[in-house]
This record gives C-alpha cells, structure tokens and sequence, in this order.
C-alpha cells in the first residue's frame, strides 16, 4: 500500500509539481496550500509523513511543525525552504525536522522521506 | 549823606578789637571833658580838640563813619549834661575841630577801609588762588587718571583684538571678509597657509582669483548663503557659507567660511557602499527565496519529464537535449542563487571557537577531489603551530578560503603554485591568513574593484563576480579585515585578518526577513490560534 503524505505548499506550480513527482515515486499525495489548512488536514485523515515548506502565508513552517506535533506527535515531518534562514532550521530541528533547501533534487528528497518513514 | 553812611555802615565790621577801641575812646573823652571840663576854662576849646582829635583818630582807625557821627552827638550830649548852656557856641568854637576830626577820620576811616578792603581782597585773592589751585591739582589728577584708564582700555582693545585674531587663525576652517567689489578685506591664517601665499599676496586681491580657475566663473559660490562645492584650485569637496554684513559706514561686507569637507564626504560615500551592501543583503535574501521555488519547478519539471521521455526515444532527440539544456541552466541559476545567500547569513549563533589550521585543512580535503582536476597547480600549506582559537561561523570562512583558492586556481590557466599560511600576531591579538598565488596579477586600476558586487573580468558564465564581495561580506561579519596586494605577472596575495573574539551583534536574520515582509500574519483562524496559545 502506498504511503500517505501530506504536502502544504503555497506555491501552485511547486505544489503541482511535488505531487507529480511523488505520485510518480508511488505516494499517495494529499496536497493543501497553507499550513492551516495542512493541520485541518491532519485532524481529520492519518499520514505517514508530513512535507512542509517552511515558508507560508499565515501559520509559517515551524508554526505548523508546533501544532501539527501536538496534534500528531508521532507523524515525521520534512520541511523544505527556499530560503535558509539559520534561526529558522535551528528552530524546526528543535521539533527533530530535517529542512531540505530548494531546489531539491527529487531522488534526495525520496530517500529523506523514506529514511523518515523507517524510524 | 544819609545814603552814604549806610553804605559805610554797611562796610564797617564790628570786630571786637574795634568795639574796644571805640568804648575806651568814648571813655577817655568823657574822662577829660568832665574832668576838665569848666574848670579850664579857656582851656576847654582847645582840649575839646584834642580827645576830639584823639577819639577821630581811634575812630578812623576803626573805620566807622557811624561812630564818628555818634561821637559829635555824644559830644553835644555830654556838653549840654555839663549844664553848659552854650551848646551852639561850642559847636561853633568846636566846628573846626570837628571839621578836621571830621576830615582826618574820614580819610583815616577811607584809607582803612581801603587798606581793610585790600588786605580783604588779598585774602579773597589768596583764597580764590588756593582753591584754583586745588581745582588745578584735581584736574591734573583727573587727567592722569583719565590716562590710565585710556592706556588700560588700549591695552584691552588690543589684547581683544589679539585674541579675535589668534582666534580666527587657530581655526582650521578659511575665513574671508570682502568688500562690495569682491576684494579680500581680511583673511585668516588657515587661507594663505592653504594656498601657501603671503597676505600681501591675498589682501586686496578679488577673491575669485584666489579660487576659481581662470576663465571659470565661480563667483555664485560665494554669494548663495550655503553651499558645497568642489573648487579647481584647492583638492577636495568644501562646504561654503556666506554672510553678509554691514558696517557702521554704511558698506556691505561678506564674511566667507569655507570649510574642507572632504572626509566627511569620504565617509558618506563608505557609509552608502555599506548601506548598498546592507541592501544588497537584504536583496539577496529576498531573491534567494523568491528564485528557488521558480528554480524548483524548472528544475524538477524538466527532470520529470526527461525521466517520462519514452525509454525508445534516442539519446539524440532534440527534446531530450533541450530539456537536458533547461535543467542545466537551471542549475546554473540556483548555484548563483546559493552564492548571493551568502550575503543574507550574518547571524553570529554559530560563532563557535574554532581552529583556523583546522579549518583550513578541512578545506583542502573538501576540496581535494577538485584540486587533483587542477592541472598543474599545487598546494602547499605553511601553517604555524598552536594558534589561539578564534570565534567564527567555519562554513563561512571554509567558503571564504574556497573563493580565494578558486580565484587563485583561474589567474593561474598555465599553472603555479597556491601557498596557504597561517601566523599569529600576539602583540596586535590577531590571527592572519594569507593566500598567494602565482598568477597573472591584478592591475593596478583594476584593484580598487575586485571586492565590487558583479565585477569580474572572466567570461559570461565563467564569472559572477560575487566570490570576492561575498568574501568580503564575510569577513566584514566576522570583525575581519581583506586586502589585497598584486604584482602583475608576479602574483597575487590575500591577507586576512582575524579577531581572536567576536564584539559586535551582527545584524540578526530576523530583522531581514521583517524587512522582506514575508512574517506578517495575513491569515489566522480561531480555534487554530487557541491551538498555538495552548501548545506554545
Ligand atoms: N588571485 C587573483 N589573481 C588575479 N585576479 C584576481 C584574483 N582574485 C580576483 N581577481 C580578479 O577579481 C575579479 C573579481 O573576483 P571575484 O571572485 O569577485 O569574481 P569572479 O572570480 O570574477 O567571479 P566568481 O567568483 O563569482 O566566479 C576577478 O574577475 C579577477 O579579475
Ligand atoms: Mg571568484
């Protein structure tokens, strides 16, 4: 069965193209645009693992990572920035998230999403 | 007669000698003419005269016409007392007596008074003389004093002068007073010492002779109140102030202040280019988040579809090629987007002590697989042993080092040799780093741009010309200093200069990414803001 994740992205064309490409790596892809809208996603359905883009309108990354890790606290998370803010990777790695800067390769990103999966 | 005797009268003093006198006389006739008197008979006539005589005398030495007349009246009087009833033959016999008592008294009476009068007048003069004189010596006192006091004030006058003078001329500024034509009036010591003249040379001459070139009109440089200018005759920028002012006669004067601002200038110019480079932090910051969602989707979209591209369709398939093209270039870009992110790090958490021989040779074996591709260029490393540990980000002074080695490896197309060396400097505190290499050298004109943003002399796609400003930037975050030092043909070195300790909070990430706008909170639901409250 193909693992579910969950990706919150606002950048359409990012968006569509992850999706694509992960569909492609056989996941199932359940794609939102903010980080609200990614914690409303995970209350109501369970996923293996959460994608996150650090940067997004209203609830940032690692606003997102604080609650989705008290909602979901077992679920593992990958962020992915395009733009490295030191106090930002810091803080995400404090919840334990691994940030992957953009553009990221679609092998690597793989890999990091199936290395979280094995933990 | 009347009238002329209360003029005497008026003359007469009673001094108490004279009182005397006039009792013991009036005393001594009574005397004789009682005592004598009838008894004498015959005799009376003539002695009547002589007390007469005796008291006009006494009188006129007195002076008093007034007593002489009380006298003769006293004189009936008495001979009438006598019970002598020939008063008016007495007068009669006596007349001539009287006449000449009358006489001498008057003349007596007259020439003492005069004499009284004289020796009055004297004594007036001698006071009115006295007291001239007092007048006299107070005004010659006054007139001294007066002197002084003049003396006093010149010397006032002058000290105030010397000091205005000794004033103005310690100021470094240059200060010119001109007439209405134009001519300097006066000037100060800093203008003739700066156009190493005379004040001969200065004074009286027009003013614009002294600062505008010739032929040049700068003339409006001189009557605008304020002004920043660069004049021809003296080096640098100079800011001009202009008064004007009028003098009691009437004249208009300017007062010229003229001041060398071309350090401040200078620093206003380095103030912009770190302000230019604070902008171009913040920019880069901007430009690297905005560039790589972009640089992701060409990037991942063109491997995508390289990898959809039916397995049967040939290696040489144009579309295989041009997307192979799309995903390259956009390589390409994202590696130019990582080098202006550079810029954007200035945050001072991983300021961790470190090791700089350490850091170095961590470099060379991060880097080793890409040396031994650099044909004929070797390494060599003089690093000196035990060397204090100095707080710095180590990526970003390994990144610095790569900048100056890459840099080194292309001066050098034919080959060389890229010396590394490290060295401490107890007595300044500060560790220094140099890399040299043996390459074609930078020119001289071309020297004072090398750390410019963008400025390179390598090819289109060779060259970015950000490698040494970013280097720059580093450094500049870690309290360091870069110079460079060339010999063209010869070669070049790098010298860096590290602090053993960071001071200065560089500014903080969190500022720039305020000032990219990106963190304000458009969208905020409720119960997921009770969420974050309650998680927080
Ligand atoms: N070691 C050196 N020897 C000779 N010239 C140098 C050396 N280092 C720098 N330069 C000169 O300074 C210029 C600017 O260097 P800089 O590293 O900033 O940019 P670049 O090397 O041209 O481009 P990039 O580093 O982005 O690839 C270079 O183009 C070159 O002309
Ligand atoms: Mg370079």
């Amino acid at each position: 069965m193909n693992k579910k994740v969950l990706l919150a992205e606002d950048e359409r064309d990012v968006r569509q193209f992850l999706r694509a490409a992960l569909t492609e790596h056989h996941f199932d892809v359940t794609a939102v645009n903010n980080g609200a809208n990614a914690v409303v996603a995970a209350v109501e359905q369970t996923f293996d693992v959460y994608l996150l883009d650090m940067m997004m309108p209203g609830l940032d990354g690692v606003q997102t990572i604080r609650v989705l890790r008290k909602v979901t606290p077992q679920v593992p998370i990958i962020g992915l920035t395009g733009y490295v803010r030191q106090g930002f990777m810091a803080q995400a790695l404090e919840f334990g998230v691994m940030c992957l800067n953009k553009p990221v390769v679609i092998e690597v990103l793989v890999k990091e999403i199936e290395e979280a999966l094995k933990k | 007669m009347i009238a002329r005797f209360g003029w005497r009268f008026h003359l007469v003093r009673f001094t108490p000698t004279r009182l005397l006198i006039v009792c013991v006389s009036l005393l001594l006739y009574a005397l004789v003419d009682w005592w004598v008197g009838d008894a004498l008979g015959a005799m009376e006539d003539m002695l009547a005269i002589g007390p007469l005589l005796l008291s006009a005398w006494f009188l006129g030495h007195a002076g008093s016409m007034m007593t002489l007349g009380i006298v003769v009246i006293l004189h009936f009087a008495l001979s009438y007392s006598n019970g002598e009833p020939l008063a008016a033959a007495l007068f009669i016999n006596d007349l001539p007596g009287i006449v000449v008592g009358f006489v001498i008294s008057f003349i007596t009476g007259w020439l003492s008074d005069l004499l009284a009068r004289m020796a009055e007048e004297n004594a007036k003069r001698q006071k009115v003389e006295a007291e001239l004189r007092l007048l006299n010596e107070e005004l010659e006192q006054r007139v001294l004093d007066r002197t002084q006091e003049l003396g006093e004030s010149n010397e006032r006058i002058e000290r105030a002068k010397k000091e205005w003078e000794a004033t103005v001329d310690s100021l470094s500024d240059l200060i010119l007073l001109t007439n209405e034509e134009g001519s300097v009036v006066r000037c100060n010591r800093a203008t003739v010492d700066r156009f190493q003249k005379e004040y001969d040379d200065v004074l009286n001459h027009p003013l614009s002779d002294l600062f505008c070139d010739e032929g040049k009109d700068c003339h409006a440089v001189f009557v605008t109140p304020s002004v920043e200018y660069q004049f021809q005759n003296l080096a640098g920028w100079h800011h001009i102030l202009n008064h004007q002012v009028q003098w009691d006669d009437g004249k208009l004067y300017y007062v010229h202040i003229i001041r060398d601002i071309t350090a401040r200038k200078q620093m206003q110019a380095a103030m912009i280019e770190s302000q230019k480079m604070a902008d171009l932090g913040t920019l880069s910051a901007g430009v690297a988040h905005e560039m790589n969602s972009p640089l992701q989707v060409i990037i991942g979209v063109s491997q995508m579809a390289l990898r959809q591209m039916s397995p049967t369709a040939l290696e040489t398939d144009p579309l295989r090629s041009d997307l192979e093209m799309i995903c390259r270039n956009g390589w390409r870009c994202a590696e130019i987007v990582r080098s202006l992110r550079a810029y954007a790090h200035t945050s001072s958490d991983l300021y961790e002590p470190a090791d700089l021989n350490e850091i170095v040779r961590d470099t060379l074996l991060l880097t080793a697989h890409q040396l031994k591709s650099w044909s004929n260029i070797s390494v060599v490393a003089d690093l000196a042993p035990d060397l204090p540990k100095m707080e710095c980000d180590r990526n970003r002074i390994v990144q610095v080092l790569i900048n100056l080695m890459t840099n080194a490896r292309d001066a050098m197309p034919n080959g060389g040799e890229i010396a590394l060396h490290t060295e401490y400097d107890s007595r300044q505190g500060r560790l220094r780093l140099d890399v040299s290499d043996t390459g074609d050298g930078i020119p001289e004109a071309v020297l004072g741009k090398i750390f410019d943003p963008f400025f390179t002399t390598k090819p289109i796609g060779q060259g970015t010309g950000l490698g040494l400003s970013i280097v720059a930037g580093i450094l500049r975050a870690h309290g360091s200093e870069v110079q460079a030092a060339s010999v063209v043909g010869e070669g070049t070195k790098f010298t860096v200069s590290f602090p053993l300790k960071q001071v200065t909070p560089p500014t903080s990430d969190e500022a720039r990414g305020e000032a990219l706008g990106r963190f304000d909170d458009s969208y905020t639901s409720l119960p997921l803001a009770n969420l974050i409250s309650t998680s927080g």
